[in-house]
């Protein structure tokens, strides 16, 4: 690989911008299109992880089609080692699909059924390495099946013999087939139960140690993600509303979105959550007792888009667009608060918000 | 760490189990040969392909050859001419044989047509979409919803009138069928994952097309083309009746119909029997076949909401209720028959308590039965599952053997139920406020307007934001999270004695899910109802429940309070639970994993279900099922209180102790 | 819903014109096999005779033009005259065959509705119980029988043989009420005797999908009786599926309704589209589709302004 500068991100997103146009139709207005990622930058080097959490909708699987080149992209650039790929000619494309790879959400719907684990990894062996079906594949393959924890027998497998886990690390092992550098996990773990989907997690991470893969491990629960990642983005309505530090960005967060993620975070002991629930509770209800729904991602306020649910909004926030500013946790974060009001200038926003709230009575003070 | 309870380090490598399931192509054939209507149209179609390629074989005469002499003209059926003779004294039988050959060179000619220029068309237009495939569609929605007959005229009229002709503008009308069908799978299969997946290795579009969408169409295609095949028959003989098809002397069915009608009034119905049985047989077995194929290939038949299982004899609990509990479960057992007659026991001695003012939480892994347990006390067991023993009481009353009219009072009214999905538990095509107010109205007797008012007010109650504008909306209006306010506002409208929520925040976003339980506990307190919480989510359960039930195959594995649950598991599959959460894991090392998965409800092992997952397994687990012990001191006397577990050796390990 | 209904109106618009290409291509092709100007000679037709009629037709122009003319004529309501009569207007013709036809279809229509939806709602009521089977073998020998056989069996049992009806021709409305309902009684039934099958097939198996689903158990669990989850909850939502196949099969019976009018031996629309092919008179299809083809249209606007009604998704995102 090359060694020019390390300064220089192994792979990186730069400002991406991905908009959804509405269908036009005849005799109306075409409505405005759907903005599902706005101005998003984020690198990885090889063997870490960054990890992407937000809600549904907020645009997460949307960075990783861009990237896999599966939606078009309005704006910005991709980097890998160096080399664009924003936009793969289709010259290019073969080389780039043997550097980065995907396993998907949903293990029943991301494996062909019609077709056994020998075709379903082979076929990647075969486009890589023009390897043809045989015994020779199959070997190749049993090794794949091997370093995801699965025995041989599996080869002649097809996905509905599978339980969820098994398919997911199928899944895997036809990623690892090409022998990538990047590994987009999308939603890879979600669909599945704890005890199996600690099973899958701790097969990634161990591939990892053995390939020195690097991982994009999208996902919305925080827990999972913090557990993958070294670095952690947070998605909200298509921006990225703070990125750092994994332990530091859950130790403490700068963005009053972030902390309002990590609150809601149920924790499995009585004792601890009963104080988890009362900070969480500053959240989410409007002064009117009524609820706040996020706005819609093809009509975003020009202002901060969190701001009508925001427990600490300012004018300013109706007004402006927060720009990214430099946080506590060697990363970035886009609030107002930071800059205006309180100028917290990238710490903590934890004890702010408790020194704001008047009603409930403090809470435990850090999240996690 | 305790760890023992888990299986750490590497994770041992993972082979199938033994019992693989039934290749679906061997299921496909069993079910066609067990359909007595599916294998009457195969051996129908055997008897067809030989008079299509040996008519000489079946039969008796020459189909041309005339007899006009006059009593030998419109004869009914007789020793020589079994199915009698036409007004030119030709045999029927015969006739009839070789108008196999018409219809199965229709259905090649328009078969062709139709799967060569749709498949293509269908499969392109799916794939790319946008416009191009909007373009495709229109024209052919135009094409598609003219008559066929029509079309077929527009081009015999072109062509001069023939058979061939006739089957070649069946066969162009038809083709906008499969133009539909392959479109509607194509662009349903491209949205698959598998597809992006196959793009992200690197599969080229002609092979992701070849390799991967065909197979996936192929069951459609096949159904459809037998439907199809009935459909071209039809409107063939329909051309040649009109005597725009086959030639007027041929022994082609719909010709000889032709014949017959200028005819049968006069000399009787029996000229039309022969060609017209044929004619309809044929049809029927396609048409059939096409059925039986989709039963085959599909789930198993349906069966609705509507379907009661005949009721059989509930064996009775062998244990007493508690007299406090609003309701109280005991012994209960589900069985579903499942293939092959086999029986799937999805429930086993399931046994709980929840009183008022209480939130019980019911925790496992999906399949555990969590779900099943709360249908069945509620008498909503869904067919052709059923409860075949214990016993169910609700606020004091025995309701276990209760008929679905007095059922019907108490869903809705005492008992009122969250679900999981909340916008798929709302009627579509009904008005949010009137779907609100009818609990009101059923139960309480209310008038349309006071329903109306009072279900703006519990919209109001359960914070949904402007409830008068919110009560004319449809579902499809509201967001998940106020989709599943709308839920709770119907579950209570009633103000129940018992709520029961299904997983009510998982499918809602963390955010939500936090306002959703705290909801809950908000109406819980001020009407001191019962709560049942079913979630898989143990961190939930830590915040709302009170005490709790742990559930695996179908089994009740340990009830205690909350707080034991959570800080003292001492059921090994609880502890476990627990400690792969990564929450309970601070270090950046692998996690603890219960290896294995959980065994299929029709293979339970035996002894313990747990124990081919569990650390502490040991033989005494796998000789005989652990029962469900009582754990609380006796003397209390208090069931509700008395903390239940099901494993051999609860005691023993109770010493180990420590938190996870 | 004014404003979804005129949007579907305006819609129409160009499937109107599609309609009449493909319409007027049906000429094009016949000229390009040189057969319209011959069939007006008729038999040994003279070089003369067929440039004067080519001429006199405009063939010679080019094809826009022709088309543009056409349309035109169209629009004005002349459908031109018969090739083999001039003095024959299309429109005329069809003026005085399409009321048989329009009798014919739309009885069978109202019949077939009726009677394939109480069936359907009684076979979903009890899957797999005795009334379903029954009407599901019934169902599937009606839809493999085309409507000309069955015409003729009706036609032989109540017709000839019991003498109730008459068992060919056709009395107009503006003659006789009561003879026009008994004149087309039976073709009626004929032709909706397949329909019934259909809409009974589409509606059992929708309302089956629809009481599958969580919101019907989600209504019986609120205590919803049993006669409202049919027809307050189930049925609404089976009914798209169903509008939709009844557009499709109304469309397919005005097509399959030529058949049934010759064994009635009814001088409708059928019975001269089929002379119109049979003597090559391509002015007289034509005719013959441009009116079906309104008719299809007229359909599909109902069934989509039912589908406003039914579906308040379809409705609202118009
Ligand atoms: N209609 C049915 N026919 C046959 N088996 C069924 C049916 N419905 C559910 N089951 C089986 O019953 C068992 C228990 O299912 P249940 O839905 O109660 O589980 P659960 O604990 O609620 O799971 P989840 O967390 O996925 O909701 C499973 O093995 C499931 O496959
Ligand atoms: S910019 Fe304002 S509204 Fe947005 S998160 Fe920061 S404080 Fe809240
Ligand atoms: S009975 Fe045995 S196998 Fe079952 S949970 Fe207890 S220790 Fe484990
Ligand atoms: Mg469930």
């Amino acid at each position: 690989m090359s060694d020019t500068s390390s300064s220089r991100p192994f792979f990186s997103v730069n400002d991406l911008h991905v908009h959804f146009a509405a269908r036009s139709r005849l005799f109306r207005e075409t409505p405005p299109p759907v903005k599902a990622v706005n101005g998003l930058s984020l690198s990885i080097e090889p063997g870490r992880t960054f990890g992407l959490v937000g809600e549904s909708g907020s645009g997460k699987s949307t960075v990783a089609r861009a990237i896999l080149q599966l939606v078009d992209i309005k704006a910005g650039t991709i980097t890998l080692d160096g080399e664009d790929v924003t936009n793969v000619p289709s010259g290019k494309e073969l080389a780039f699909r043997s550097r980065v790879q995907a396993v998907l959400q949903d293990p029943f719907s991301s494996l062909n059924q019609v077709h056994q684990t020998r075709t379903i990894v082979g076929d990647a062996i075969t486009r890589h390495f023009g390897v043809k079906a045989g015994a020779d594949r199959d070997n190749r393959v049993s090794a794949l099946l091997d370093e995801v924890g699965m025995s041989p027998e599996f080869l002649d497998h097809y996905p509905y013999e599978m339980s969820g886990g098994q398919r997911q690390r199928i899944s895997i092992a036809r990623a690892l087939a090409v022998e990538p550098d990047l590994i987009i996990a999308d939603e890879a773990t979600s669909a599945l139960d704890v005890s199996i989907q600690s099973q899958v997690i701790n097969v990634l991470k161990r591939v990892q140690a053995e390939t020195g893969v690097a991982y994009l491990f999208i996902a919305h629960d925080l827990e999972v993600v913090k557990h993958m990642s070294d670095d952690v983005g947070v998605m909200y309505l298509g921006y990225l509303v703070e990125k750092g530090d994994a332990e530091r960005i859950y130790d403490g967060p700068a963005h009053p979105y972030t902390e309002m993620l990590i609150a809601s975070i149920p924790m499995p002991n009585p004792v601890v959550q009963a104080e988890r629930r009362a900070l969480r509770q500053t959240f989410g209800t409007q002064p009117g007792g009524g609820i706040a729904e996020p706005p819609s991602p093809s009509n975003l306020p020009k202002g901060c888009p969190f701001e009508n649910r925001c427990p600490v909004a300012m004018d300013i926030c109706r007004e402006e667009m927060p720009e990214p500013t430099p946080g506590h946790h060697g990363g970035e974060v886009r609030c107002h608060l930071h800059t205006s009001g309180p100028e917290l200038g990238g710490e903590s926003v934890v004890h702010f918000i408790e020194s704001q709230k008047l009603s409930s009575p403090a809470g435990s003070g850090s999240a996690v | 760490m305790t760890g023992a309870t888990v299986a750490s380090g590497p994770e041992p490598i993972e082979a199938p189990l033994e019992s693989a399931a039934e290749s679906p192509r061997r299921r496909f054939w069993r079910r066609m040969f067990r359909n007595p209507l599916a294998v009457f149209s195969m051996l129908w179609f055997v008897t067809l392909v030989v008079s299509w390629l040996a008519p000489d074989v079946l039969a008796t005469h020459d189909p041309f050859k005339q007899d006009v002499t006059l009593q030998r003209l419109f004869e009914t059926p007789s020793a020589d001419h079994w199915l009698g003779t036409d007004q030119f004294g030709r045999d029927l039988y015969s006739r009839v044989i070789y108008g196999a050959g018409f219809a199965f060179r229709s259905i090649f000619i328009a078969m062709s047509i139709a799967v060569g220029v749709g498949v293509p068309i269908g499969l392109f237009s799916g794939w790319k979409g946008g416009r191009v495939d909007r373009a495709i569609m229109w024209v052919n929605d135009v094409l598609f919803s003219l008559p066929i007959v029509l079309l077929a005229m527009a081009v015999i009229i072109v062509l001069t009138p023939s058979l061939t002709n006739a089957m070649i503008g069946v066969g162009i009308a038809m083709s906008t069928r499969f133009i539909r069908l392959t479109r509607a799978v194509t662009l349903a299969e491209k949205e698959e994952l598998y597809v992006d997946a196959a793009r992200i290795t690197g599969i080229s579009t002609p092979r992701i097309l070849t390799r991967y969408i065909v197979p996936n169409l192929l069951p459609a295609l096949v159904i459809q083309a037998a439907i199809i095949s009935g459909a071209i028959i039809l409107i063939g003989a329909t051309l040649s009746f009109l005597g725009i098809g086959a030639n007027l002397d041929d022994p082609d069915w719909g010709v000889m119909l032709n014949r017959a009608q200028s005819v049968f009034r006069q000399e009787g119905v029996w000229q039309i029997v022969p060609a017209g049985m044929a004619l309809v047989l044929t049809v029927l077995s396609f048409n059939l076949l096409g059925d039986a194929i989709r039963d085959a290939l599909g789930r198993d038949a349906g069966n609705n909401a509507l379907t009661v299982t005949k009721r059989v004899e509930v064996a009775p609990a062998q244990t007493e209720h508690a007299a406090d509990a609003v309701l109280s479960i005991r012994d209960m057992d589900v069985e579903f028959p499942g293939q092959g007659g086999k029986i799937s026991e999805i429930l086993n001695g399931v046994s709980l308590d929840v009183r008022a003012g209480e939130t019980l939480g019911v925790v496992g892994e999906s399949g555990s039965g969590k779900s099943m347990t709360m249908l069945s006390a509620l008498g909503l067991t869904p067919a052709p599952g059923r409860m075949t023993r214990g016993s169910v009481q609700f606020d004091g009353r025995d309701v276990t053997n209760l008929s679905e009219a007095e059922w019907a009072k108490i869903r809705g009214k005492d008992i009122g139920i969250i679900f999981q999905e909340p916008i798929a538990v709302l009627n579509p095509a009904i008005k949010v406020g009137s779907q609100i107010a009818e609990p009101l109205r059923i139960h309480m007797g209310m008038s349309k307007a006071d329903a109306r008012k009072r279900a703006a007010e519990l919209l109001a109650e359960v914070r949904v934001p402007d409830p008068e504008r919110r009560l004319d909306q449809y579902p499809h209006e509201f967001s998940g999270g106020m989709a599943q306010r709308v839920g709770i506002a119907m579950a209570l409208a009633c103000e129940p004695k018992l709520l029961i929520a299904d997983e009510p925040s998982t499918a809602l976003d963390v955010t939500v899910q936090g306002q959703i339980l705290d909801l809950i506990s908000e109406v819980q307190e001020r009407h001191q109802m019962a709560v049942i919480l079913i979630t898989h989510d143990l961190g939930v359960i830590a915040e709302a429940a009170d005490r709790v039930l742990v559930m695996y195959g179908g089994q009740v594995m340990e009830t205690a309070s909350a707080h034991d649950v959570f800080l003292s598991p001492k059921h090994p599959y609880s502890r476990a639970l627990l400690e792969t959460m990564p929450q309970s894991h601070d270090g950046q090392g692998e996690l603890p994993v219960i290896a294995g998965m959980v065994p299929s409800a029709t293979a339970w092992p035996t002894g313990c279900r747990f124990a081919p997952r569990c650390g502490f397994a040991t033989d005494a687990c796998t000789s005989s099922m652990p029962p469900l012990e009582r754990v609380a001191d006796p003397a209390q006397g208090d069931l509700v209180q008395a903390d239940l577990i099901r494993c051999v050796r609860h005691s023993e390990l109770g010493l180990v102790g420590g938190t996870a | 819903m004014a404003k979804y209904v005129a949007f579907r109106l305006l819609a129409a618009i160009p499937l109107l014109l599609a309609i009449a290409v493909i319409t007027f291509l049906i000429s094009v092709a016949m000229e390009a096999r040189g057969s319209i100007a011959g069939q007006v000679c008729g038999e040994g037709a003279t070089p003369e005779c067929i440039s004067a009629v080519e001429e006199e037709l405009g063939l010679n122009d080019p094809i826009p033009v022709r088309f543009g003319r056409w349309l035109g004529d169209i629009v004005s309501g002349d459908l031109g005259s018969s090739l083999l009569d001039q003095n024959t207007a299309v429109s005329a013709l069809i003026s005085e065959r399409i009321w048989p036809t329009i009798s014919i279809v739309s009885f069978s229509l109202l019949i077939g509705i009726t009677f394939g939806m109480l069936m359907g709602i009684a076979a979903a009521i009890r899957p797999g119980g005795l009334a379903d089977r029954t009407i599901s073998v019934v169902a599937a020998g009606v839809i493999a029988a085309p409507g000309f056989i069955m015409g003729m069996l009706l036609s032989w049992g109540i017709a000839v043989e019991l003498g109730w009806l008459d068992p060919v021709g056709y009395v107009p409305f503006s003659e006789s009420v009561v003879g026009w309902l008994k004149s087309i009684t039976l073709p009626s039934i004929a032709l909706a005797l397949p329909t019934i099958a259909i809409v009974q097939r589409q509606l059992r198996s929708s309302m089956a999908n629809a009481l599958q689903s969580r919101y019907v158990l989600a209504a019986r669990a609120r205590g919803v009786a049993r006669t409202k989850l049919i027809g307050r909850h189930a049925l609404p939502n089976a009914m798209v599926p169903t509008v939709t196949v009844i557009g499709f099969r109304a469309a397919a019976a005005i097509g399959l309704t030529t058949a049934v009018e010759i064994v009635f031996g009814i001088r409708g629309m059928g019975e001269m589209l089929v002379t119109s092919i049979i003597t090559r008179n391509v002015t007289v299809l034509q005719g013959g589709m441009i009116v079906v083809g309104l008719t299809v249209i007229t359909v599909n606007l109902l069934v989509d302004i039912s589908y406003g009604f039914l579906n308040p998704k379809v409705r609202l995102s118009r």
